[in-house]
């Protein structure tokens, strides 16, 4: 019964500049992110990327092909998105961060279709015709449930 | 199967639909087990990282930005 009441370790989220944020610390700024979005009643736009050799079945980024792909992402998106892994070493993301109101679902494909073809284009060819991007809207929890910290 | 507990290989049709199936709450739920925001203090990069994206979203809103210094 004690152990209910015993405080949480703290964790420190960081890691070395010019890397991609590790899963643990990306989760965190999209728990954040939703909670915004649920605050100010909007969806929460995502865009993640898999390599697919097979369709259906994801595998692990190569290293030289993740360096790769996360240099062309942060040409892709705005200088206030949250980059980094979804899943470690297999699913890359970036929680694309929208001011207010709805979502353009139009806008949205056409997003999705143009930084696609830009981070094929920038990618090993031996990963471009694997690589999958998808950009989705993530339903958000409301408003009164949600307690972020940003 | 839940929707914060991912299996992997997975492809992206799966993924997709996993992350979008159902609202989360971040107040109660846990992605792998892990706390979440609250139980985390942020290291130089990363807290460097992320007074820069909130100022940068602050000037691009327009909106008022703030930071607290505890000395």
């Amino acid at each position: 019964m004690a152990n209910q009441h015993r405080p949480k370790p703290i964790r420190v989220l960081d890691c070395p500049v010019g890397t991609e944020y590790d899963e643990e610390t990306f989760r965190y700024f999209l728990g954040i992110e939703q909670a915004r979005a649920a605050r100010e009643g909007h969806q929460l736009r995502i865009l993640l990327a898999t390599v697919e050799p097979t369709a259906g079945q994801s595998v692990p980024f190569p290293r030289a092909g993740a360096v790769r792909f996360f240099e062309a992402l942060r040409l892709a998106v705005r200088d206030t998105d949250v980059m980094g892994w979804y899943r470690q070493g297999q699913v890359a993301a970036a929680v694309l961060t929208a001011p207010s109101g709805s979502i353009d679902v139009e806008l949205t494909s056409q997003l999705e279709r143009r930084v696609g073809d830009d981070l094929r284009r920038r990618m090993p060819r031996t990963l471009t015709a694997a690589l999958r991007v998808r950009i989705v809207h993530q339903p958000v929890g409301e408003p009164s449930r949600a307690r972020g910290t940003a | 199967m839940s929707a914060s507990v991912l299996q992997f290989p997975i492809g992206m049709d799966t993924l997709v639909r996993q992350v979008t199936a159902r609202p989360p709450d971040p107040a109660t739920s846990r992605d792998h087990g892990r706390p979440r925001a609250g139980a985390y203090v942020l290291g130089p990069r990363v807290f460097r990282d992320a007074l820069v994206r909130e100022r940068k979203r602050a000037d691009r809103l327009a909106a008022p930005f703030a930071v607290l210094v505890v000395d």
